[in-house]
């Protein structure tokens, strides 16, 4: 746990100049005039100097490890827990699917029959489907897929949604590709747990275990994927992937994870779960929040936000609700 | 403003008689010895106790569930670091091991320093690494992960804001 420092906190600039410093002053290639110059700059505001402080004994903490040991253990930390058991946790938590051929909705299913399937969930509801190879798709509120799989394939239509996917290595011994298609480009599965989120505009994919390769539509080019990253895409604008939000997929256990969250963010996100309508008036939405929200009763978790931040509800019809700022 | 809680004392105590039975086999089917269930049920509701202000999770089963998720991960990932470490200590020439009362402070900051690298892609880890602990310039660096200068120095300030950002989350 990290101590409170509220009093103490350098502002963001301070800490982002502070890095700045640190980072050219360690490259090997500084000069005596940077040194004095860093001096000064440390100087100049007590701010500039905490943020210094910080940073430097984050290196001391590290510097004091033997360096064999630090390197075999924390160089590269998915290839240990690929080596080390990581796959222990996924299987403890059942996020690992089994191998074999499995029923489906009472039927018994050979993997090379050709089959067409099609799963949905309404507003508010989510299930988990069991494919005839032991992949598992968790289907979040208001979700429609097909899953089709034949001699040569496996594959599975987004066609509105979110799913989380935990590939089975095929049974078959043809090891049939796992592919998802959505409205935005296909997925293609290198043996892996991910998770697929239909957003209008654009689609977003995130790998929490092996990886992926997406090829949007119109692109002949694939983009791979791996476990820790997630990337958006299917619109013009070319993004960067980033680090994968490891709560992304929390709603399998029904709640909603919230690290100072925008309040429109997350009353966007209760309102996937919602029969009616929830919207968050704009003068309140850039209110930060954080918090573990269930998702099976939004409007008792808008109840609760009222308490704590200063907004009320405004019930209009049960079908319609706003966060509104709380009268002064 | 900040007025009432969500989770009172009181309300935690009931989740703790009402759940903590269930929550230990809850965990006891994910891990393999009972010990560290009865630990990690705990831990659990620590972290509740701790962080109450910000749950809003009514349903018992989902709150506990959702943290008890995080922790069983942590085990596991904290399981996988000793044995990396134990195996790199096997190797090593007898004068450069930690002597046997240090080694579990080492492996403690082992894993403080792998919490604050978290998520970050091997390459940023490894240069982090090579030039906090090796004193390595960026050129040799680059030279090793076969990348531009440029890209070492990208990298590690990618490393000190993710080190910095966990160590001080405000």
């Amino acid at each position: 746990m990290a101590p409170r420092t509220s009093d103490t906190q350098p502002d963001a600039q301070a800490v982002q100049q502070a890095i700045a410093w640190m980072v050219r002053l360690q490259s090997g290639a500084a000069t005596h005039a940077d040194y004095e110059a860093c001096v000064h700059w440390r100087a100049a505001r007590a701010d500039h100097e905490r943020a210094w402080t910080r940073l430097e004994a984050l290196g001391a903490r590290v510097k004091e490890l033997p360096s064999v040991l630090a390197h075999a253990t924390l160089d590269d930390s998915a290839a240990i827990r690929r080596k080390y058991g990581r796959r222990d946790a996924m299987k403890a938590l059942g996020l690992l699917a089994g191998i074999g051929i499995v029923s489906l909705a009472g039927t018994k299913i050979t993997p090379w029959q050709t089959l067409f399937a099609d799963f949905s969930t309404g507003i508010g509801e989510r299930r988990w489907i069991t494919l005839a190879d032991g992949t598992r798709i968790h289907l979040n509120t208001h979700t429609a897929l097909d899953a089709r799989y034949d001699d040569d394939h496996r594959r599975v239509r987004l066609h509105r949604g979110e799913i989380l996917i935990t590939t089975a290595r095929d049974p078959s011994a043809r090891h049939r590709p796992f592919s998802v298609e959505t409205r935005l480009g296909g997925i293609r599965a290198l043996g892996t747990r991910f998770l697929v989120r239909d957003l209008g505009d654009t689609i977003l994919v995130a790998v929490f275990e092996g990886a992926v390769e997406v090829t949007p539509d119109g692109h002949s080019q694939t983009v791979r994927i791996d476990a820790g990253e997630q990337w958006l895409f299917g619109d013009d604008t070319t993004r960067p992937k980033i680090a994968a939000d490891p709560d992304a997929a929390a709603w399998i256990d029904g709640a909603i994870v919230a690290r100072r969250m925008r309040l429109g963010t997350l009353v966007a996100e209760l309102d996937r779960y919602y029969p009616g309508k929830l919207r968050c008036d704009p003068s309140v939405a850039a209110l930060e929040i954080s918090g573990v929200f269930p998702i099976e009763d939004p409007a008792r978790v808008l109840a609760a936000i009222a308490r704590t931040l200063p907004v009320r509800v405004d019930t209009f019809t049960p079908y319609w609700v706003t966060l509104r700022a709380a009268a002064t | 403003m900040h007025a009432a809680s969500p989770l009172t004392s009181e309300s935690i105590d009931k989740l703790y008689t009402g759940h903590h039975r269930w929550l230990v086999s809850w965990l006891r089917q994910r891990l393999s010895c009972s010990e560290s269930a009865a630990d990690l049920a705990q831990d659990t509701f620590t972290r509740i106790l701790s962080a109450r202000e910000s749950l809003y999770v009514t349903e018992a089963k989902v709150l506990l569930t959702t943290i008890a998720r995080g922790l069983v991960i942590d085990h596991y990932r904290r399981r996988s670091l000793e044995a990396a470490f134990l195996d790199a200590l096997a190797l090593l020439p007898e004068p450069q091991a930690p002597s046997p009362e240090t080694r579990l402070m080492v492996l403690e900051t082992l894993a403080q320093i792998d919490a604050l690298l978290d998520g970050l892609p091997a390459k940023v880890r490894r240069a982090f690494l090579l030039s906090q602990l090796d004193g390595w310039t960026y050129a040799d660096i680059a030279a090793e992960l076969k990348v531009s200068v440029s890209s070492v120095q990208q990298y590690m300030t990618r490393a000190y804001t993710a080190c910095y950002q966990a160590q001080y989350p405000n």
